[in-house]
């Protein structure tokens, strides 16, 4: 579904990707694992075009999307998650719904409005509230939603734990493999490894922009010292 | 009684174009981060569009109407048009660049309205319907105004119902907060910015065309509205839309009761209300405070690293040569220099605010002005000698400075610039409303240099002296701590005030010390052309400023010296050319900001820098 083959980007003069390819297949959800700095966000932000790569090839089921702007990506296929949420402060959570508004697309499920509450329940009582008034998770659950509301082949899950109470965390992991079973691509950029081993089915390890560990997320977890080299401190 | 509602009625039907046209310009704010200079330009087209459409279409009811939102539609699509053609290559480059280039639409669209529609006023006629009064508590009120008092609400009604329900209206309001965000989930801001600046050349246009019958259609609405606009958006808050209406209708009755109190009165009372407003709400009444972020809020370019191994000599030999130029040139030549040099000393002294400083002032010729008027005035009315007048130019200035400067540095970025073009027009307009102290419009003449400076030839000398001793003196100031610690603020406020650096100060101070250094240009200008008009306050010599700025480059050391010299002698050989010489500099400033945004200067140094490379 999603190809990435010898992606090189830079933050400035320096490069912080070297020649990183993985693929992940439909319906599958990858996680991205690494330490502070490997890399992991700048992955994400040059796949939907935020970061410009400087060579190599996105490839989304089939099409070649390197070199176009991330609203074309979106309009491809790809949504986006960032980090630190970015939710429209001003907006309510309908409208912060409603930007990102999509057709379904053939081959993918189908989000709306109604799906997205389903999915998080919470946003229900919320839809007047604006962005800027909801707490952490709240605009967790809101951000993933609107980046359903494009009706996405991929999802790209920038840190969806960083900062919660495990409990939320909870929630967000049965979501993501709600998502997966209704059958969303899913690239899962995280520190906090028991909220991808709960989810994923395959880990890429970064560490300093370089892809060192490819492989099913059961085997990752298997081998004690792979979590040791590429993840502690 | 009856007299303060006749003025209460006639502010808010003043408000309703001034409320458009600032509502325009906050939106495309807003979405685009650009601040249209230009605005001011949509509103006289709005205004003599509708001139000629009313005067074909009849002076009925509907058809009057139809005129104003036929103009305004045009108007949306010369928006359009500009934003397609010239702003949307500009998105990623500094606010200078977007003040320089939709000023030089300033100056495009001027000279295009002269020439379609020749210099005189033109008052539009009044929809018959529209005609006549009705007595309101005893006194007649134009029925027009009573129109004029309604669109205002409606037009805020309106507005507010389009960007709050409809989905256009959600993606401006996303796109104001993180566009970035709104394009990375699949929105093209492409069309979205277009879209807006089309509804808000919309906006303007219809505030003019609805002037048309209240004001004549004339060639100064552009800057009269824009500084006035300015203001409002300043006091309102910006991409309040909100805010603008409440803003303009201040600022309305602040005119319509300071004109008849003294009209000299209101001024003061604008800017004590902006004084007021920005010492306690810095980001206006109804706008939201915008986080200082890390980063250098507007790119200045590259740092100037030519500082002492090449300066002093390369100074020194232009001295040289200059001084030997009465050698081989004739008065004329002697008397553009003289020029030349002065605009030198401005242009640096502005190169302190902005480049060294990275506050864009859009006012800088108020200091130029003051110093001019401070010295013309000393000499009229005190029959000082020239010698106390160049001593009292750069004081004046400076005190001007301190006072404005010191509202100034509260602000930063666009607000900033906003503030200071209307601190500019401030002073422009106590000039030519002054009739009894400046002489107005008829300036102040006879102001000849002392005897023993008449000699061309001497006075350039003194010039020469002055400038560059002055010139010398910002320099050396660039490069003490205290100019590194300038640096560091405009590089990063928060890091800056981390270490120990009162920012608001040091940025005080060298507004002041700039403006100083501007006031004594303006003396010597003054002396130079013996006589003294507003001319020298108005926003055309600020933006001249700018234009040398970034020809020779925003940063680079001798890059002022080399764009004053460029523009001073372009538009003294221009206006004696052609007349049509505001269009051809505006498509020069167009050209320059869309291929070489890194001036002579700049560009010279990458051409080296690729070659050695």
């Amino acid at each position: 579904m999603l190809a990435v083959t010898g992606l090189q980007a830079f933050h400035g003069p320096a490069q912080a990707l070297f020649d990183v390819s993985f693929d992940a297949a439909r319906g599958e959800v990858l996680a991205l694992l690494g330490r502070n700095g490997a890399g992991k966000s700048t992955l994400l932000k040059s796949i939907i075009g935020l970061v410009p790569a400087k060579a190599g090839e996105i490839a989304l089921d089939g099409r070649d999307l390197s070199g176009l702007a991330p609203h074309r990506r979106a309009a491809a296929g790809i949504g986006y998650v960032p980090e630190d949420r970015r939710v429209f402060k001003g907006l309510s959570v309908r409208e912060n719904l409603a930007v990102a508004t999509r057709l379904p697309r053939a081959g993918a499920p189908a989000w709306d409005e109604p799906r997205v509450v389903a999915l998080f329940p919470k946003l229900a009582e919320l839809r007047d509230r604006r962005g800027g008034q909801l707490s952490g998770g709240e605009q967790q659950m809101l951000t993933i939603g609107r980046a359903l509301m494009g009706n996405p082949l991929v999802l790209l899950l920038d840190e969806p734990s960083t900062g919660l109470a495990p409990r939320i965390v909870e929630g967000l992991a049965e979501a993501v493999s709600a998502m997966k079973s209704a059958g969303m691509t899913v690239l899962l950029s995280e520190q906090n490894l028991a909220f991808a081993a709960a989810v994923a089915d395959a880990a890429v390890v970064l560490e300093t922009g370089h892809v060192r560990w490819r492989g099913s997320m059961a085997h990752f977890l298997k081998d004690a010292e792979l979590a040791r080299t590429h993840l502690e401190v | 009684m009856s007299f303060f509602v006749a003025q209460l009625l006639t502010g808010l039907a003043n408000a309703a174009a001034l409320f458009l046209v600032a509502a325009g310009l906050s939106v495309i704010f807003g979405v685009t981060r650009v601040v249209n200079f230009a605005h001011g330009s949509f509103y006289m087209l709005g205004a003599y569009l509708a001139y000629s459409l009313v005067t074909r279409l009849g002076t009925g009811l509907a058809e009057f109407w139809l005129a104003v939102l036929l103009a305004g539609l045009a108007v949306g699509v010369i928006g359009m048009v500009v934003e397609i053609v010239l702003l949307r290559r500009l998105y990623r480059a500094p606010e200078l660049m977007h003040l320089v280039a939709t000023f030089a639409v300033v100056l495009i669209v001027q000279d295009v309205t002269l020439a379609l529609w020749g210099p005189q006023d033109l008052l539009g006629p009044r929809p018959a319907a529209l005609e006549g009064g009705i007595i309101v508590l005893g006194e007649r009120v134009p029925v027009y105004d009573l129109v004029l008092i309604v669109l205002g609400p409606l037009v805020l009604g309106g507005l507010w119902l389009l960007l709050n329900r409809s989905r256009w209206g959600i993606l401006v309001r996303a796109a104001t907060e993180d566009r970035e965000m709104v394009g990375a989930l699949g929105i093209d801001q492409k069309w979205l910015f277009t879209s807006v600046f089309f509804l808000g050349a919309f906006l303007a246009g219809i505030g003019g065309a609805v002037q048309l019958p209240r004001e004549p259609a004339n060639l100064m609405m552009d800057l009269n509205i824009i500084a006035e606009a300015f203001v409002v958006v300043v006091i309102g808050g910006m991409g309040s839309i909100g805010g603008a209406y409440l803003a303009a209708l201040i600022i309305a009755l602040l005119h319509a009761f300071g004109i008849v109190i003294l009209p000299e009165i209101t001024l003061v009372l604008v800017f004590l209300v902006m004084a007021v407003v920005l010492v306690a709400r810095p980001w206006g009444l109804l706008g939201r405070p915008e986080a200082i972020t890390s980063a250098p809020a507007h790119g200045v370019g590259p740092e100037a690293r030519w500082q002492g191994r090449w300066l002093v000599p390369t100074f020194a030999a232009s001295l040289a040569a200059l001084a030997l130029l009465p050698l081989a040139t004739d008065v004329y030549g002697l008397q553009v220099t003289t020029e030349v040099l002065i605009f030198a000393l401005f242009a640096v002294s502005l190169q302190f605010i902005i480049g060294v400083g990275g506050m864009i002032s859009f006012g800088h010729a108020a200091y130029l002005g003051l110093g001019a008027y401070g010295a013309a005035l000393l000499v009229h009315h005190l029959d000082a000698p020239m010698e106390l007048a160049l001593v009292a130019a750069p004081i004046a200035a400076g005190v001007g400075a301190l006072v404005f400067g010191w509202l100034c540095v509260r602000l930063s970025g666009v607000y900033l610039a906003m503030l200071t073009l209307a601190f500019a027009q401030i002073t422009w307009s106590a000039a030519f409303q002054w009739y009894a102290f400046t002489g107005g419009d008829n300036g102040i003449l006879g102001i000849w240099p002392s005897p023993w400076a008449a000699d061309p030839v001497i006075y350039y000398y003194v010039t020469l002296l002055l400038s560059s001793a002055a010139i010398a003196a910002l320099w050396r100031a660039r490069f003490a701590p205290f100019g590194y610690a300038l640096r560091a603020a405009r590089d990063s406020e928060l890091r800056a005030a981390a270490v120990g650096i009162d920012v608001r100060h040091t940025r005080w101070l060298a507004f002041a010390l700039a403006g100083t250094a501007a006031g004594l240009g303006g003396g010597l200008y003054a002396f130079l052309k013996g006589s003294v008009f507003p001319d020298v306050l108005a926003i055309p010599v600020s933006v001249d400023g700018l234009v040398m700025l970034l020809l020779g480059g925003v940063n680079a050391v001798l890059g002022p010296l080399i764009g004053a010299a460029a523009v001073t002698g372009g538009r003294i050989a221009l206006v004696a050319e052609t007349e049509l010489w505001r269009a051809v500099l505006g498509a020069v400033i167009v050209g320059m900001v869309l291929w070489f945004p890194d001036g002579i200067a700049g560009t010279v140094r990458r051409g080296f820098g690729r070659g050695r490379r």
